[in-house]
C-alpha cells in the first residue's frame, strides 16, 4: 500500500516538477531530520599544551555537521570558567543545551586528554572521558573526542575521524601526474601515498581502513593494486588482458568484486584475496562494470548499459539473474550504499545534460537528486549513512564537496592545485 | 516533602559534585593502540613513493615514415592517427573507414609492424563506465583491423576513460574531440 502511495507520489511529482522537488526530499531522507539543532557551546581547552586550538577544532567539527548551532564562549554567562566548579545558575543561564569543557596536561612524550559535557536541563553530566596520546596527535584527539560528543547527542555515528582517500590530478613541468592522497574530512592533513606519472583511479577502502585498493596505469595498462597503509608496501593483483578496473572490498575484508575485460567485454568477478581465485558473476555482452556490496555481503549492485544505456543492477550472490533497480533518467551509475543499507547515491542524468548525484531510498524506492551541478561523480557514503563526498566540476576544475542527505551540511574540499576526484570515504577508523 | 524539589536537590548537588571532581576523577581511558588518537598513523607508511612510468615506446618519425612509404601513393591516408566517436557510442563512422582500412592493409602486409590503440572518452558519466565505453571504442577498431587481416599480437588495446582528454572545457566541441580512439605505431621494422 506505502508503496503504491510512493509509486503515486512520484508520478504526480512528475507532473508538477517545480516544487515537487523539496517534497520529494523530504520524503526521501524522512527520519533523518527527526534529530533537532542542538545549541551547543565548546569552550577553549585549557592546559599548557593547549596550544593547538582543540576547542576550535572540535567547534568546526560540529558545526560542520550541520546538526549543532554553535554559541560563542563569550556569550557564555560569567560563572562558566574553563576548568573548576560549574555555577549552577549561570549553566541555566546560557543559550546552549550543552557546554564541553577540556583540559591538556603534558606528560612527557604524551599529552593527557580530558573532557566532559555538561546539560543544561539538569546541570548532569552526561559524557567524561579521559585519554593519553602522543603529543604530535592533538588533531586526532579532537576528532575523536568530536566524534563522542556527536554520537553522544545526535545518535549518529561520528565520522570525524575518518578519512577521505582520492587522487589529485595536476601539473608538473606542464606534464600530468597522478597523486593518491588521505585528506581529513575538512581536507586538512593532506597525506601524500603515491605520485605517479600514469593515472590513479577508483580507490576502494578495506573494511578495517588499512588498505587500498585501486587502478594504477603505471606499467602503461589498467592494473589492479593493493596498497597497504601501514607498511605502505603495495601489490599488484590483476593484471589481465583488457581492463581491469572498479574494485570493491567485500564487508568482511576476504573478497574483491571488480570489473574484467578479460573474457572479451567487460565483466564483474569476485576474487578471493587471499587465494586470488576468482569467480565470475555476470555474463552479458554489454559492459558491466562498478560493482559495490550491500553491507550484509549477501547482494552485488553494478552499473550495466545492457539495457543500452547505462543503468543500475543488483545481482543477489545466491542468484544468477540480476535485476534492474533504477528506471528514471537516461544514466544512472556507480551506486554506492549506505552502511544502514537505506540509501543509494549514484551519478544519475535526466537527459537535459547534466550528471548529477542522486539518492534512492531502498525501502520505498523513491528517487531524488542530491546536487544540482552540471557534472557530478563518484558519490561515496560516509559510514554515518548520512553525508556523501563527490566530486564535480567547478570553475574550471574537478574538485570535492560534500553534501548530508538532510541538506544540513555543506562543503567543499578545496584543491591545492589541479583537480581532486576519485574520493572514497573511509570506514570509521577504530 | 514535594519530589520535585528533592531532584532538584540531588541535581544541583550532582552538578557541583561533578565540577569540583572535574579532571580529578580518574576516568576510564580508551584502550591503547587500537581506537581514535591511539590507532597507528594511516598512512604511515612509506609515504609519497614516487612512480615514473618509461611511457609507451612508439617509432621514431624516421622509421614510421620508412614503413608508410611501402604502401607508396596510398601512405597520405595513414596520416589520419585519431579517430572519433559520437556520444555513449562505439560504432565506426563512415568517414574514418577510408584511413582504417589503409591501416589495416598497412598492418596486414607487414607483419612485424605493431600498434596500440589508446581508446577514450568524453568527460560525462563516471570513471569506471568510461574505462569501459573507451574499450568499446578501441576494441571496435581492433575488430574492423581483425577482419580485415590484421593478426591479434600487432595490436594492443588499452583505455584511459575519460582521464586524459585532449580538449579541457564542457562544451560539445571539446566533448568530441575527447571522444576518441588513437592508433600509434609501436613497431615499425
Amino acid at each position: 500500500m506505502s508503496r503504491l502511495f510512493a509509486a503515486l507520489l512520484t508520478c504526480f511529482m512528475m507532473l508538477f516538477n517545480l516544487p515537487a522537488q523539496a517534497a520529494l526530499t523530504i520524503e526521501i531522507t524522512k527520519g533523518l531530520t527527526d534529530v533537532p539543532v542542538r545549541p551547543i557551546a565548546v569552550m577553549n581547552f585549557a592546559g599548557e599544551a593547549a596550544a593547538e586550538n582543540l576547542g576550535q577544532i572540535i567547534r568546526n567539527n560540529l558545526s560542520r555537521s550541520g546538526m549543532f548551532n554553535m554559541i560563542d564562549s563569550d556569550r557564555l554567562p560569567a560563572g562558566i570558567a574553563l576548568t573548576g566548579p560549574v555555577n549552577d545558575e549561570a549553566l541555566n543561564e546560557m543559550l546552549a543545551d550543552y557546554l564541553v569543557r577540556g583540559e591538556t596536561r603534558r606528560e612527557g612524550d604524551n599529552v593527557v586528554f580530558s573532557y566532559e559535557v555538561l546539560k543544561k536541563s539538569d546541570g548532569s553530566k552526561v559524557l567524561s572521558n579521559q585519554f593519553r596520546a602522543h603529543h604530535s596527535r592533538w588533531r586526532d584527539a579532537a576528532h575523536f573526542i568530536s566524534d563522542a560528543i556527536y554520537e553522544h547527542i545526535t545518535g549518529y555515528k561520528g565520522i570525524f575521524s575518518t578519512r577521505i582517500a582520492y587522487v589529485n590530478a595536476y601539473r608538473r613541468d606542464g606534464v600530468m601526474r597522478y597523486r593518491l592522497e588521505l585528506a581529513d574530512i575538512d581536507g586538512a592533513r593532506r597525506t601524500v601515498l603515491l605520485d605517479s606519472s600514469e593515472p590513479i583511479v577508483s580507490p576502494s577502502w578495506s573494511p578495517d581502513a588499512r588498505r587500498l585498493a585501486y587502478i594504477s596505469f603505471e606499467s602503461m595498462q589498467p592494473q589492479i593494486v593493493i596498497h597497504d597503509l601501514q607498511t605502505g608496501k603495495r601489490q599488484t593483483i590483476t593484471s589481465f588482458n583488457g581492463s581491469n578496473s572498479a574494485p570493491a572490498w567485500s564487508p568482511d575484508g576476504r573478497r574483491l568484486a571488480m570489473s574484467l575485460s578479460k573474457d572479451g567485454n567487460p565483466e564483474i568477478y569476485v576474487m578471493d584475496v587471499a587465494t586470488r581465485a576468482l569467480t565470475r558473476v555476470t555474463n552479458h555482452p554489454a559492459i558491466d562494470t562498478e560493482p559495490r556490496w550491500s553491507p550484509d555481503g549477501q547482494n552485488l549492485l553494478f552499473t550495466s548499459d545492457r539495457s543500452g544505456r547505462a543503468q543500475i543492477y543488483q545481482l543477489n550472490l545466491s542468484e544468477s539473474q540480476p535485476r534492474r533497480i533504477s528506471f528514471g533518467g537516461v544514466f544512472n551509475a556507480r551506486a554506492d550504499i549506505s552502511q544502514n543499507q537505506q540509501f543509494l547515491a549514484l551519478v544519475h542524468s535526466s537527459g537535459d545534460g547534466r550528471y548529477r548525484i542522486g539518492i534512492m531510498n531502498m525501502e520505498n524506492r523513491l528517487f531524488s537528486t542530491l546536487t544540482d551541478n552540471a557534472m557530478d561523480d563518484t558519490p561515496s557514503f560516509a559510514p554515518d549513512s548520512r553525508l556523501v563526498v563527490y566530486s564535480t566540476k567547478q570553475g574550471g576544475g574537478v574538485g570535492l564537496r560534500i553534501e548530508s542527505l538532510d541538506g544540513r551540511a555543506s562543503w567543499r574540499i578545496p584543491a591545492i592545485t589541479g583537480d581532486l576526484k576519485s574520493p572514497a570515504w573511509s570506514p570509521l577508523i577504530r | 516533602m514535594n519530589i520535585a524539589l528533592k531532584y532538584t536537590t540531588l541535581g544541583l548537588l550532582a552538578v557541583s559534585l561533578s565540577g569540583c571532581a572535574l579532571f580529578q576523577k580518574k576516568t576510564t581511558e580508551a584502550p591503547p593502540q587500537e581506537s581514535g588518537p591511539l590507532a597507528p598513523v594511516i598512512g604511515g607508511g612509506a609515504i609519497g613513493a614516487e612512480i615514473n612510468a618509461a611511457g609507451i615506446r612508439v617509432c621514431s618519425d624516421a622509421d614510421r615514415n620508412a614503413l608508410f612509404a611501402t604502401l607508396g601513393s596510398e601512405a597520405g591516408a595513414l596520416e589520419t592517427r585519431v579517430f572519433y566517436f559520437d556520444t555513449d557510442a562505439s560504432n565506426l563512422k563512415p568517414e574514418t573507414e577510408g584511413a582504417l582500412m589503409t591501416h589495416a592493409k598497412l598492418l596486414s602486409k607487414v607483419g612485424v609492424a605493431r600498434v596500440q590503440l589508446t581508446g577514450h572518452t568524453d568527460e560525462r558519466g563516471t570513471q569506471d563506465y568510461n574505462l569501459a565505453l573507451g574499450e568499446r571504442r578501441a576494441n571496435a577498431v581492433a575488430r574492423y583491423f581483425s577482419a580485415a587481416g590484421v593478426k591479434a599480437e600487432q595490436m594492443n588495446v588499452v583505455s584511459y576513460g575519460k582521464e586524459r582528454p585532449v580538449a579541457d572545457g564542457s562544451n560539445e566541441s571539446a566533448w568530441q574531440q575527447n571522444r576518441r580512439v588513437e592508433l600509434d605505431y609501436t613497431v615499425c621494422r
